[in-house]
C-alpha cells in the first residue's frame, strides 16, 4: 500500500456515525426485504463525486470530493465485550486457514519461489485488521466514533407521526455512550417518514402526512421516502440485480440484538437472505438521494458549524496569552468532577465528562479531524495532550498521541515526530494495560488491544514508504503482549516484512514464521502452524543447520497427524528417524515412538472396530497396507540401516563347502588341491572374443539348493529396534504372468532385535525351485512391526567397472542361473580330534551323504595334507584304533571294492597334456579314487574310512575336496561338483626318537643301534611299543633283538620310575625324560627272528621287571598285539614320510651346494647319491594309555596337555645311514673276546682314515 | 555472560554450537545463531562506501542483533568462518578480545589433522576451552 492509499483507507475508517431510531412498524416495512432499516442505507454511505466546499476554523475553504459516513442502528453503537470480539476476531483466521488450504499455501516452498512471491502471502490479515480496528472503535476515550446525527424513522401509518417522533428520542433508544455522558446528547436529529407501496394507505394520504410534519418539524430536517413499490410477485423481473448489501449486512447478533430490543422476532425474510426483494430501482434511486441529501445538505453544513462553535470556545479559553499564561502558572479549571484518584485514573484516564473541557476539545479535534481539516485537529491534539498529561489521564494522552500521530501521517508532517507521538502512544497504552508494569502480568487485553492498534498504524505507515526493516519492530513490539493468536498473526507480518526488506533477510523471515508457528500452534491454530512451518522449509534444510530441521519436521508431523493427514505426517517424521543421531536417547525413542503411532493409525484407518469376519478383515489390512506404502515407500525408511558394501552371497555352485572354516580358505588354495581332479577348465574368453564378455556374468546354482546372503543390518539410533519379517525380494524370470513367485522360489524369513548402535550381519536364505535366472533384487522387513521398509540392492556394477567385468565378484553377483536338480554330497569327518600328539595315526570316518535326490558317481578325493589319507576299503572301519592296525586285525578284501591312490598328475590347461611335476607339486600320491562302480543314490550315504596322521607340532591344516559326477547325462553347465573340506588340529609335541647305528664290536653282520627317546610333552606319559625295521630298498631285512635287559634304561635325575599299568605294554616314558634303548641289528637269517613279517622286522617292548622283555618269549598273544607293517596306511603315511624324508635332504643338499665350494663338490659321489645307497628304516611305535588313569600325571599334576579318552598310538619313523654306505674300508680281528675292545677302536677310527685318505 | 558460541562455516554450515546456561534448549540458540548469520551477510557482502573506509578489514564486526533476552556479537575470519557470540547482559563486555581467544581456540581445534575440514568440531579440548572463555 503506498501512502495515497493508505491515507484513503485511513479516510475510510474514520467516518462520522449516524445513528437509526426507527419505530418497530418502520423496521417492519424493511425487514420485508430482509433488511434493517440502516443496511438498507448502508449500500449509498459511500459518497462520491461531491464537491462540497467546507470551511471550519480557516479563512480559506476547501472542498471535499469524497465522503463516508456510517449508519448504525443505536444499539450497535456500543463497544463490544472484548470475549465476543476476540472470538469474531477468531472465527477470522479459522476461516482462513481453510481458504488457505484450498489455495495451496501450505506447500513446501523454495526459496526462489519466497523471493519471488508476487501475490499478498497473507490475504486474510487484511481482512482481520479492518475487523480488529472496528473492534476497537467506541471506545470512551476518542470522539472518532460519537454519533453525530440521528435519523429518526417512523412509517406512514403511523396514526401521529410528529408525536411519535418527539417520543421517539428518548434514553431507551439513545446508544451507550450517550446515556453515560461521554457523548453529547444533543445531536443533529432528521426526520424520516418511511412509507411503504404496499400497505394500504395510498401515498397521497402519506404526503398529506409529511406536509403536516414539516411545518411542525421544519422543512429541512423531514424527509419521505417510499419504499417497496415493486408490484408483480418475486422472481418475474427480467434481470437480476445483483446483491448490494452482501458484507455490508450487520452481523446475525448485532442484528438479534437491535431487532430484540424493538420486540421484533427474527422474521423469515431475515434467514432468506432475499436482500432488496421488494425494492425496484425507483426505490434505489430515493434510498441514494435520501442519504447524499441528508450528508450535503444536513449533515456537513451541522457539522462545520459545530466546529466553528467549538473552537470559538477553545480559542476563548486556551488561547490567547492571557490563556496561556493562566495555564502557565498552573491555573486549570478544578479536577475532573467524577474521576476518582489512584489507581482508576490511571487506567481508564478518569472519567471526562462531555461537557469537559478536555472532552470538548477532544470532540472539537475529532471532528476536524473526520472533516479533514488535519492541521485544526493536529493543533487541539497538541493542547489536548499536554492537558492529559498533566492530568495523567494515561489512556487519553495515548489516543491523543495516536491521532496525533495519524495526522502527521495525513499531513506529510515530519515522520520522526509521528514516530514519536506512536510510540509513547504504545507506551502509554501498555502502561495502562500491565498496572505492575510493563512486561507484568496481569495484562488486560482490551487495553492491550489499543496499543497494539497504535503499532499496527506506525507499521503500515512504514510499510507504506517501503521501510520493511523499520515496519518489523512495530510489530514485534506489539506481540510481546499480545495474546498468542494476535502475537501469531503480527509475528507472521514481520516476517514478511523482512522478506519485502532490501537486501532480504531471509533468516530473519525464517525465524520469525517459526515464532508464529509456534504461537498459532498454541492457540490451535493447526493450518495455520502447518503453513507457516511448511513456508520456511526451504530456508532451513539440508543446510545443515540439523536441530532446527529436526525442530520443524518434528513439529510438522505432530500437528499434520493432529489435523488428520497421516500420511503427510509420515512423511514428515521419517526425516527425524535417519537424522536424529546427534539426540538424546530419549528423544529418539519420542521421535520412534511418534512415527510408529501414525503408522500403525494408518494401517488401522478405516478399519472398523469389533469384529469382522476374516474376509472383510482381511481386506481392510490389504487397504491399510496399501495406505501405508502410499504413504511411505518401503525404500525411504532409514531403519535400520542397510550396509550394501558388506553384502556377501553364499551358494553352491560346482563348488560346495562342507564348513564355514572351509570357505575362509583361500580360492587359490583350493584349486590347487582339486587341480588333480577336476576336468581341465575350458579356457574363458578372451580379449579377442570382443563383445562377448560385455554378457551378464551370473552364478550358477542349483534348483532346490539354498542361497544364503550375508546382510549388515545397522542400528544408530541410541534405542533398540525389533525388525521383524526379514526377507529377500527377488524375481525369477520365467514366471508366467499371474503364478505366485512362492512357486518358484522358496524365501525364509527372519527376525531380530537390534540393540542401540548395534550392526548385525544376518544370514537371509532363500530356495529357488525352478530353473531360469533369479534375480535377489532387495530385502525387505518390517520395522517394529509397523513400518515395512526395503533396500534395494545394486544390480549394475559400480562405477568404471564394464558389465560382466571381474569387478563383481561372485560373492557380490546376485543374479543366479538356476539349473536343474543335481546330487550334492555333504561330508563330515566323524572322530576327527581336535588335538593330537605328533606323530599320532588317528582313523576317522568319512561321512559322505548324497543330500538330493540324482544319484552320483565317480567319487575322488583329493588333498595336499600329506597327513590325510584316505582309507584302502571300508573294512578299515572294523575295529577300534589302535587295535585296528594290529597284526591279524585286517581281513583280506577283494580288490575291486577297494579304491586307489593316484600320483597327481598336473595337465596342461590349453592342450590338456601331462606336464612333468613341478617341484613344488605334492610328493606323494595325492588322488584317492573310490571303487569303480561307486555309485551313492539320492539321499544314501557312505562311510569310508579316513586316516590322520599328524606332522611336526603346531597347527595342522587339512584340506580335503571330494569330487563326484552326477549319475547319467547332465544336460547343465555343470558337469562335476567338489565338495570342499577342511579342518584345523592342534598338535602337541610328544616324542622324539634317534637312531645311531654302530658296528657291534665282535660280529660283522651284527650292529649296534642306539635308540635315543626324548619325551616332548610336559604332562604327558607315553609308552614305547614297538620298534620295526623295515625291508631295505636293496629287499634286506634286519633283524632285531633286545641287547640287553630292560633295565638300561636310564631315568632323568631325582624320578621315580614309573610302574607301568596292569595290561598295558609297552616301555614307559614319563613326562620330560629320556631314554635310551640299545638293540642288536643283524642282517639276514629271514624269518629267524619273532615278529617278523613280510616288510619289516619287528619286536615288541616290555616295561622293565615285567618278566617278559624280549622277543624271545614273545607269545601269540605279544604277536598279535605288534602293529602290522603292511597295514595300508602305515606303509601309505611310511612311504610319505620317506618321500618327505628325501625332499627334506635334497632341500638340505641345494643350500648347502649354494655355500660350497664347487672343487670339493666334485671330489666325491654325492650326498644324495649314498643316501640312497642304503639307509636303515627303523619305526618307532608310541602308545597312550586307554584313559585318563594311562596318562601318568606329571609331578605337578598338571593334566592341561594330556590326553583323556580312547587309547592313542604314534608312529615315528627314523633313518640311519647303514655302516656297510659308510665305511669302505673295514679290518676284522677274529680273537679272543679280550682283543674285542681293540678290535672296536679300529671300528672305530675307520671313518678317519677314510677322511685321510680323501684328503689325499 | 556468554551463553553461546558458535562457529559457523564459511558456506553458513554450522560447525560447532554451544550452549553454557543450565539445562536449556540448544535449539532456541541454533535459531539465534542463524538469524544471526543475515546480519552478517548484509555487512560482509557488497563492498559499500562506508565498509571501505577505516576499519573495513577489520574481522571483528562487533554487535549484530538483539533478541528479546540476548545479544549477538560476531567475528568473521579471512577464510569465511564465522564466530557468533550470544550475551545475555546488557552491558557489553570487550567482546574483541573474547573473540580473539576464541578464534585462537578454533585455530587450535582445526589443527588437528583429524579434523576434516567443513565437517563439525567436536574436539573436547575445543570444547573446554570454549567453557573457559564464557565462565571467565
Amino acid at each position: 500500500m503506498r501512502p495515497p492509499e493508505l491515507k484513503n483507507w485511513l479516510r475510510g475508517i474514520y467516518t462520522p456515525v449516524v445513528q437509526v431510531i426507527p419505530t418497530t412498524d418502520a423496521e417492519a416495512i424493511c425487514l420485508k426485504n430482509g433488511l434493517t432499516f440502516a443496511e438498507t442505507l448502508r449500500p449509498f454511505c459511500n459518497l462520491r463525486n461531491l464537491n462540497v466546499p467546507i470551511r471550519t476554523a480557516g479563512e480559506h475553504a476547501y472542498r471535499l470530493q469524497d465522503f463516508k459516513i456510517r449508519i448504525l442502528n443505536a444499539k450497535n453503537i456500543e463497544q463490544h465485550a472484548v470475549e465476543v470480539a476476540e472470538e469474531q476476531l477468531t472465527q477470522i483466521v479459522s476461516q482462513a486457514a481453510e481458504v488457505a488450504t484450498d489455495e495451496g499455501w501450505s506447500k513446501e516452498k523454495q526459496i526462489g519461489e519466497l523471493l519471488n512471491m508476487r501475490r499478498d502471502p497473507t490475504p486474510w490479515f487484511t481482512k482481520y485488521q479492518s475487523e480488529f480496528l472496528n473492534a476497537l472503535t467506541f471506545s470512551d476515550h476518542e470522539a472518532f466514533d460519537h454519533p453525530v446525527a440521528c435519523l429518526l424513522v417512523v412509517p406512514s401509518t403511523d396514526p401521529d407521526p410528529v408525536k411519535t417522533f418527539l417520543d421517539l428520542y428518548s434514553t431507551h433508544n439513545v446508544p451507550t455512550l450517550i446515556r453515560e455522558g461521554i457523548a453529547d446528547p444533543q445531536l443533529l436529529k432528521h426526520y424520516v417518514l418511511l412509507h411503504d407501496m404496499q400497505s394500504d394507505v395510498t401515498l397521497e394520504r402519506a404526503e398529506q402526512v409529511f406536509i403536516e410534519m414539516k411545518s411542525t418539524l421544519g422543512a429541512g430536517s423531514c424527509q419521505l421516502v417510499a419504499i417497496n413499490s415493486r408490484k408483480e410477485p418475486e422472481g418475474d423481473s427480467e434481470h437480476v440485480r445483483p446483491d448490494l448489501w452482501g458484507d455490508l449486512c450487520d452481523p446475525a447478533w448485532q442484528r438479534a440484538a437491535h431487532l430484540s430490543h424493538l420486540g421484533i422476532d427474527s422474521p423469515e425474510e431475515l434467514r432468506m437472505g432475499k436482500n432488496g426483494a421488494q425494492l425496484t430501482e425507483d426505490d434505489l434511486v430515493t434510498l441514494d438521494s435520501l442519504v447524499k441529501d441528508f450528508t450535503i445538505k444536513v449533515m456537513l453544513p451541522y457539522m462545520e458549524n459545530r466546529v466553528v462553535s467549538l473552537n470559538q470556545q477553545v480559542t476563548d479559553t486556551r488561547k490567547g496569552l492571557k490563556n496561556q499564561l493562566k495555564s502557565f502558572w498552573g491555573y486549570r479549571k478544578e479536577k475532573p468532577k467524577s474521576g476518582p484518584e489512584g489507581q482508576d485514573a490511571l487506567a481508564g484516564g478518569g472519567h471526562y465528562a462531555y461537557n469537559s473541557p478536555e472532552s470538548q476539545l477532544r470532540i472539537l479535534a475529532d471532528l476536524a479531524f473526520l472533516l479533514r481539516d488535519y492541521e485544526l485537529a493536529l493543533s487541539h491534539y497538541r493542547l489536548l495532550a499536554a492537558d492529559y498529561k498533566a492530568d495523567k489521564a494515561w489512556k487519553r494522552f495515548a489516543g491523543v498521541q495516536e491521532a496525533m500521530g495519524l495526522t502527521l501521517f495525513m499531513t506529510d508532517g515530519a515522520r520522526r515526530e509521528m514516530e514519536i507521538c506512536f510510540d509513547s502512544a504504545f507506551q502509554s497504552y501498555s502502561r495502562c494495560a500491565s498496572p505492575n508494569g510493563v512486561g507484568q502480568s496481569p495484562v488486560d487485553m482490551g487495553m492491550a488491544r489499543y496499543s497494539t492498534r497504535s503499532m499496527l498504524f506506525l507499521s503500515s505507515i512504514f510499510r507504506s514508504h517501503g521501510m520493511f526493516r523499520d515496519a518489523t519492530l512495530p510489530l514485534m513490539r506489539a506481540s510481546y503482549q499480545e495474546s498468542p493468536l494476535r502475537a501469531a498473526l503480527l509475528l507472521e507480518q514481520s516476517a514478511y516484512c523482512y522478506l519485502h526488506s532490501q537486501p532480504q533477510l531471509l533468516r530473519k523471515f525464517g525465524f520469525h514464521m517459526v515464532l508464529a508457528g509456534q504461537r498459532y500452534n498454541s492457540c490451535h491454530q493447526r493450518w495455520h502452524a502447518i503453513r507457516a512451518y511448511t513456508t520456511v522449509l526451504g530456508v532451513y534444510c539440508s543446510k545443515g543447520w540439523a536441530y532446527i530441521e529436526e525442530h520443524l519436521h518434528f513439529a510438522l508431523g505432530r500437528q499434520v497427524s493432529f489435523i488428520g493427514d497421516l500420511a503427510g505426517s509420515v512423511q514428515y517424521l521419517v526425516k527425524l528417524l535417519g537424522a536424529c543421531s546427534h539426540q538424546p536417547a530419549a528423544l529418539q525413542a519420542t521421535y520412534l515412538r511418534e512415527f510408529l503411532y501414525v503408522m500403525q493409525c494408518l494401517s488401522e484407518q478405516g478399519r472398523p472396530g469389533g469384529d469382522m469376519d476374516p474376509a472383510a478383515a482381511a481386506a481392510a489390512a490389504a487397504a491399510g497396507a496399501a495406505a501405508v506404502a502410499a504413504a511411505l515407500p518401503a525404500e525411504d525408511l532409514p531403519l535400520p540401516e542397510v550396509n550394501l558394501e558388506r553384502i556377501h552371497v553364499h551358494f553352491h555352485d560346482h563348488r560346495s563347502y562342507a564348513s564355514p572354516s572351509a570357505v575362509q580358505v583361500g580360492e587359490e588354495v583350493w584349486s590347487q588341491v582339486e587341480a588333480p581332479v577336476v576336468p581341465v577348465a575350458q579356457a574363458g574368453p578372451t580379449w579377442m572374443d570382443g563383445n562377448k564378455a560385455t554378457k551378464e556374468v551370473t552364478n550358477t546354482c542349483v534348483a532346490g539348493e539354498e542361497i544364503g546372503v550375508d546382510v549388515e543390518l545397522c542400528n544408530r539410533l541410541q534405542v533398540q529396534i525389533e525388525v521383524s519379517q526379514v526377507r529377500l525380494l527377488c524375481a525369477h524370470e520365467g514366471r508366467a504372468e499371474g503364478e505366485p513367485i512362492s512357486d518358484y522360489v522358496e524365501v525364509q524369513e527372519e527376525a531380530i532385535s537390534l540393540k542401540p548402535g548395534e550392526s548385525s550381519l544376518l544370514r537371509l536364505r532363500l530356495r529357488p525351485l525352478r530353473e531360469g535366472v533369479l534375480r535377489i533384487q532387495a530385502v525387505q522387513w518390517v520395522l517394529c512391526s509397523v513400518a515395512p521398509g526395503c533396500k534395494r540392492f545394486r544390480q549394475d556394477p559400480p562405477e568404471g567397472a564394464r558389465p560382466g567385468d571381474r569387478a563383481t565378484p561372485p560373492h557380490k553377483r546376485l543374479v543366479f542361473t538356476v539349473v536343474p536338480p543335481l546330487p550334492r554330497v555333504e561330508a563330515k569327518l566323524e572322530g576327527l580330534p581336535s588335538v593330537m600328539f605328533e606323530g599320532e595315526i588317528h582313523r576317522c570316518i568319512l561321512e559322505l551323504s548324497n543330500v538330493a535326490r540324482p544319484a552320483l558317481q565317480n567319487i575322488k578325493l583329493s588333498t595336499t595334507s600329506p597327513g590325510l589319507l584316505c582309507g584302502h576299503c571300508p573294512q578299515e572301519l572294523k575295529g577300534a584304533p589302535p587295535g585296528c592296525l594290529e597284526v591279524g586285525a585286517q581281513e583280506e578284501v577283494p580288490p575291486e571294492s577297494c579304491g586307489s591312490l593316484e600320483r597327481a598328475v598336473v595337465r596342461d590347461p590349453y592342450t590338456g597334456e601331462i606336464v612333468p611335476a613341478a617341484p613344488t607339486s605334492v610328493p606323494f600320491d595325492s588322488v584317492f579314487v573310490f571303487p569303480p562302480g561307486t555309485v551313492l543314490e539320492g539321499e544314501a550315504q557312505l562311510r569310508w574310512p579316513v586316516w590322520i596322521r599328524s606332522g611336526a607340532a603346531g597347527l595342522l591344516a587339512l584340506n580335503l575336496v571330494v569330487y563326484y559326477e552326477p549319475q547319467g547325462a547332465c544336460p547343465g553347465p555343470i558337469k562335476y561338483r567338489v565338495l570342499r573340506m577342511g579342518a584345523q588340529i592342534q598338535v602337541n609335541p610328544s616324542v622324539r626318537a634317534e637312531a645311531q647305528l654302530s658296528p657291534c664290536r665282535g660280529d660283522l653282520q651284527r650292529h649296534l643301534l642306539n635308540v635315543h627317546l626324548q619325551s616332548l610333552h610336559p604332562s604327558q606319559q607315553f609308552r614305547v611299543r614297538q620298534l620295526s625295521c623295515l625291508r631295505s630298498t636293496r629287499q634286506e631285512l634286519w633283524q632285531l633283538a633286545p641287547l640287553s635287559s630292560p633295565d638300561t634304561l636310564e631315568l632323568a635325575p631325582g624320578e621315580q620310575k614309573p610302574t607301568p599299568p596292569g595290561g598295558a605294554c609297552g616301555v614307559p616314558l614319563t613326562p620330560s625324560s629320556q631314554s635310551r634303548l640299545l638293540f642288536h641289528l643283524t642282517k639276514g637269517r629271514e624269518g629267524a627272528a619273532a615278529g617278523a613279517s613280510g616288510a619289516a622286522s619287528s619286536l615288541h617292548l616290555e616295561p622293565a621287571g615285567s618278566g617278559r622283555g624280549g622277543a624271545e618269549d614273545a607269545d601269540e598273544e605279544a604277536a598279535a598285539a605288534m602293529v602290522d607293517m603292511d597295514h595300508w596306511a602305515v606303509v601309505q603315511f611310511l612311504r610319505r614320510a620317506k618321500a618327505q624324508h628325501l625332499a627334506d635332504q635334497a632341500a638340505k643338499q641345494r643350500s648347502n651346494s649354494l655355500t660350497r665350494r664347487p672343487s670339493i663338490q666334485a671330489a666325491g659321489p654325492s650326498q644324495e647319491e649314498r643316501a640312497d645307497r642304503e639307509q636303515v628304516e627303523l619305526v618307532l611305535v608310541w602308545e597312550v594309555g586307554a584313559d585318563g588313569s594311562a596318562g601318568v600325571a606329571s609331578p605337578g599334576g598338571e593334566r592341561a596337555l594330556s590326553v583323556a579318552g580312547p587309547a592313542r598310538m604314534g608312529v615315528h619313523f627314523m633313518h640311519s645311514n647303514s655302516l656297510n654306505a659308510e665305511a669302505p674300508l673295514r679290518c676284522v680281528l677274529e680273537g679272543p673276546s679280550p682283543h674285542r675292545c681293540a678290535a672296536a677302536c679300529w671300528e672305530a677310527r675307520a671313518p678317519t682314515l677314510r677322511l685321510r685318505a680323501r684328503g689325499l | 555472560m556468554i551463553v553461546c558460541a558458535a562457529v559457523v562455516g564459511p558456506s553458513y554450515n554450522p560447525l560447532h554450537l554451544q550452549t553454557f546456561a543450565l539445562d536449556d534448549d540448544p535449539l532456541k540458540y541454533h535459531y539465534i545463531v542463524h538469524c544471526a548469520l543475515d546480519v552478517i551477510d548484509e555487512r560482509l557482502s557488497p563492498p559499500s562506501p562506508r565498509s571501505r573506509g577505516a576499519g573495513g578489514n577489520d574481522p571483528c564486526l562487533g554487535y549484530l542483533y538483539s533478541t528479546e533476552d540476548f545479544k549477538v556479537y560476531g567475528y568473521v575470519s579471512n577464510t569465511h568462518v564465522k564466530f557468533l557470540l550470544v550475551l545475555d547482559d546488557p552491558e557489553t563486555k570487550d567482546v574483541r578480545e573474547l573473540f580473539h581467544r576464541f578464534h585462537s581456540a578454533y585455530i587450535d581445534a582445526v589443527s588437528n589433522p583429524f579434523q576434516l575440514p567443513g565437517h563439525s568440531i567436536t574436539s573436547r579440548s575445543f570444547e573446554a576451552r570454549l567453557r573457559a572463555l564464557a565462565s571467565s
